[in-house]
């Protein structure tokens, strides 16, 4: 379980990173575009892969975080044993979901991957690069939700998220 | 029937406290393979959603204005303003509404521009006597700006659902905001008149002014690059987030020395946690949104208003009342993601201009985040202000009645919002 | 009845949306409501992009999309964006003809994909747009900013010396308006649905690429049904595919009036600039020929011929 939780957290400092990343690579865009008059070819697709990778890994950390938006304005109202249920479903939907997505996420992966088709964009990537982050981050995903299920057991969870923009 | 069905479903999984993303994608998860349809446009659309380069200027305007934040330019800024306007009637109040609407053309969030101004104009304002109920109120109603003024990750986010030029939106948006600027402005004013309760600043010197305004150039100078990269072109919106997040570093970390590495983080790590928080809602919502499009529900509503609505007055009122309610529980995002697609084909069909909708649409999500019982800019004057929520809430109804106002005079005259984008 | 659901990216009224309309119609009567056909405009399911993989992976029986799309699994597709080389109707319409060889070589790669093409629809040719003057040769494109959707289309503007930008369809307008880039590339019917003489004068027909659309059908769901019932559709297909492409040059004609009637300037190449064009267009041949190997090879010829 701590080994799920670091992971996550880990996971989600790297996305962080990622995130941060494209902002360095979409500068150098503009500067090479109208200083250089030379757009360069990988940045908008590299930041883009960034921005999906990013996000994704960050998922399973923002859920331990407890930074997910929710709309919190009935549960907030509930005694305890009733939040603890609400929580109980609401972990329970996330993780089918994540399940599902993990899964057919894998396929669409598996398939480009095997195929070896690509992204047809200027830098022509492999597709799966781009594919393979939707089955990893909702497994991250799927794993930090079994181990909020678990922990709801002994501690008390009054919603899973927080409002925020 | 389905349709109230589904509503019904949506709403007991949102209020039993289901994170909206997963909300949205497992009710729309759900409805694809009751329906028959193939589990694959799950994470088909969340690939989709995540690979438009849009919404790249999510993380880096708000890594900008979380930088700018960390590096404590709300101060700036604030006492810049306050120099300035400090010792007019009222004087305080302007200044936070123009330091409101200055740091919204340097924040794509209200929340960021709520609590970043809140932060200090309340206790300046407080100390000085103002009706708390007011100060509450203005924060909370000023910070809305955030997302009226470009940058603007609700527009964003419209733009990408409605497949909108989001920089139209961003030119589109000047206009009102501007608008409600003034009329914030001019009610912060003729309160003053009529309540004396507060202190008059003392007039600042004009060395005093000198130095403030040095302090707060960079951010004015941020703001401006922004407004008028995007205006001229120079830009896309994403190419302005990422110059915008570079410049914010430049600005706090050698020029003003404001930033430290340990602000750095944070920023990098706020900003990261919110983008995936509001770009998973995004997927949750496109992946309900194909559920529902197969179920032929926004054509059905579509077919359904332009049978029994006729006129675009009786369609905006009918509207209006709806997001306002809706708006009483719902936060920003997730009004923009489930109404657009609903919404905008009928209102297409009865003349309007997708960009005005768009600038209507986040009016209407503005009053959403002053309106109880959630409303996030609510939330945040709560906390920065450590009062209750009925106090806060108490002194926003004005500045409620002024956005409805500002809406009223949009719809009379379109261009306050269509000039600037496409006749300037 | 078995539904046949297509997604479109283009609104019902476009002429590709009128064009699958048709087809609806065709289908319906030839099978007696045998195969009910549901069309999704709009993208209000899938986006352009999407659909090979949508189509493919079976997640909906049909779809409509811009050949190039298929770039990422069938690099041959490009054929249609080689500079000037299917640059008249009469070049495109035996590059499309039943049989030919291009057809056929590109519908055999396609169909790698698991999904397959029922039957194509024009679009036309792709022209430039500018402000203040022609883009008659390579040097008018010189240091230039160029809108450019694809790959290929960045490789020839790049050959061509200018700088390819991405910029989507709804970017389009500001982006032209604002210079965010200095020249325009678009099919002619673009200039029109999106008004672009607000703000763009100059128009040079150079139709340096071809826009192919494609109906693809899942192939699995394709071969489930009766032969009977495929050779309905097959047939309504073909009703489908003559009428759009007989329509076409009108579209574009009718285009062209629009576009002058609100004052742009139309430019025609003389044989002398298309010969600049081609002499800096190699590269982007050769590009082509080392992506998509011997099959490009194939199609590259016969499309010469
Ligand atoms: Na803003
Ligand atoms: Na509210």
């Amino acid at each position: 379980m701590t080994f799920i939780v670091s992971l996550s957290r880990m996971a989600g400092i790297l996305g962080a990173c990622l995130l941060a990343a494209t902002g360095a690579m979409l500068t150098y865009e503009v500067i090479a575009r109208y200083f250089f008059l030379k757009p360069t070819i990988w940045a908008a697709e590299l930041s883009q892969l960034c921005l999906i990778w990013g996000c994704l890994l960050a998922m399973g950390w923002v859920l331990s975080l407890r930074q997910h938006i929710t709309v919190n304005a009935v549960t907030n109202l509930l005694p305890p044993a009733a939040q603890r249920i609400c929580v109980l479903l609401s972990l329970c939907v996330i993780i089918a979901f994540s399940v599902v997505v993990t899964i057919w996420g894998w396929d669409i992966f598996h398939e480009s991957f095997v195929r070896g088709r690509t992204t047809g964009s200027l830098l022509n990537l492999p597709a799966w690069v781009a594919e393979l982050s939707v089955p990893v981050g909702f497994a991250l995903l799927t794993a930090q939700a079994l181990v909020e299920l678990i922990r709801l057991r002994t501690t008390h969870v009054a919603s899973l998220g927080s409002s925020h923009e | 029937m389905t349709i109230l069905a589904i509503l019904a479903i949506l709403f007991a999984l949102l209020l039993i406290g289901v994170p909206v993303a997963f909300a949205l994608g497992g009710l729309g998860l759900g409805m694809l393979v009751f329906g028959g349809f193939s589990p694959l446009m799950a994470p088909q659309s969340i690939l989709s959603t995540l690979d438009g380069f849009i919404l790249l200027a999510v993380p880096l305007f708000l890594l900008m204005s979380n930088v700018l934040l960390k590096g404590g330019v709300g101060r700036d800024l604030f006492g810049a303003v306050q120099a300035w306007v400090g010792h007019w009637p009222g004087g305080l109040a302007v200044a936070t509404i123009l330091s409101c609407g200055l740091f919204a053309a340097i924040s794509g969030s209200s929340v960021a521009t709520a609590a970043t101004i809140g932060t200090v104009a309340i206790p300046e304002m407080v100390s000085r006597g103002y009706d708390r109920r007011f100060v509450y109120g203005l924060l909370a109603a000023g910070g809305t700006l955030g997302i009226l003024i470009p940058p603007s990750i609700p527009m964003i986010v419209f733009g990408f659902v409605a497949e909108e030029s989001v920089i139209a939106l961003f030119l589109a948006g000047i206009g009102p905001g501007l608008l409600l600027v003034g009329m914030f402005v001019v009610y912060s004013m003729i309160y003053a008149r009529v309540s004396d309760s507060y202190t008059p600043m003392p007039k600042a010197s004009w060395s005093e002014r000198g130095e403030a305004s040095l302090r707060a150039l960079p951010s004015l100078a941020l703001a401006l690059l922004i407004v008028v990269g995007l205006y001229s072109g120079t830009f896309t919106p994403t190419e302005a987030s990422a110059v915008g997040f570079a410049a914010a570093l430049v600005i706090t970390g050698l020029v003003l020395r404001s930033l430290t590495w340990r602000g750095f983080w944070e920023a990098v790590r706020d900003s990261a946690v919110t983008t995936a928080a509001i770009l998973l809602i995004i997927a949750g919502a496109k992946v309900f949104g194909k559920a529902i499009a197969l179920y032929r529900i926004p054509q059905d509503i579509s077919a359904f208003i332009a049978a029994n609505i006729d006129g675009s007055l009786t369609f905006i009122l009918l509207v209006s009342a709806v997001l306002l309610i809706m708006g009483l529980v719902f936060e920003t995002l997730s009004m923009i993601l489930i109404m657009t697609p609903v919404l905008l084909p009928a209102a297409m069909a009865l003349g309007f201009d997708p960009i005005w909708f768009g600038i209507f649409m986040v009016i209407m999500v503005e009053c959403a985040l002053i309106t109880p019982p959630v409303g996030l800019n609510l939330y945040v004057i709560q906390a920065v202000a450590r009062v209750s929520l009925s106090q806060v809430a108490r002194g926003v109804w004005p500045f409620l009645l002024l956005m409805l106002l500002c809406v009223a005079v949009l719809f009379a005259w379109p261009d306050l919002a269509l000039y600037i984008p496409f006749k300037w | 009845t078995e539904k046949m659901r297509i997604s479109l990216q283009l609104p019902l009224k476009s002429h590709l949306g009128q064009n699958l309309s048709l087809f609806e119609k065709e289908v319906e009567e030839r099978t007696g409501g045998a195969i009910d056909v549901e069309i999704y405009d709009s993208a209000t399911l899938y986006k352009d992009k999407e659909v090979p993989a949508a189509v493919g992976s079976g997640a909906i029986e049909a779809g409509v999309a811009s050949l190039t799309r298929y770039v990422g699994d069938a690099p041959v597709v490009d054929v249609f964006y080689m500079p000037f080389l299917l640059n008249s109707e009469d070049k495109v319409r035996a590059a499309v003809a039943e049989g030919s060889p291009v057809r056929t070589t590109i519908e055999a790669e396609v169909a790698k994909t698991g999904g397959q093409i029922l039957f194509w629809q024009a679009y036309g040719g792709a022209i430039m747009l500018s402000k203040g003057g022609p883009i008659k040769t390579p040097a008018d494109l010189k240091g230039k900013k160029v809108r450019v959707f694809g790959k290929t289309l960045g490789d020839f503007v790049t050959a061509a010396g200018g700088a390819p930008t991405l910029v989507s369809g709804s970017e389009q307008y500001l982006a032209y308006q604002r210079g965010t880039v200095d020249v325009g590339m678009t099919g002619v019917s673009g200039v029109k649905s999106r008004k672009l003489w607000e703000v763009m004068d100059t128009i040079t027909v150079t139709n340096h690429a071809d826009i192919e659309f494609v109906v693809v059908v899942n192939t699995d769901w394709w071969n489930g049904l009766s032969d009977e019932i495929r050779g309905h559709i097959s047939d309504a297909a073909r009703v489908a595919q003559d009428t759009v492409r007989d329509r076409m040059s009108e579209i574009e004609a009718e285009a062209y009036a629009a576009a002058k009637e609100n004052g742009m300037t139309v430019v025609e190449l003389s044989e002398d600039d298309l010969a600049q064009w081609k002499a800096v267009s190699q590269p982007v041949y050769d590009a082509y020929l080392a992506s998509a190997g011997e099959a490009g090879k194939t199609v590259l010829d016969a499309a010469q011929q």
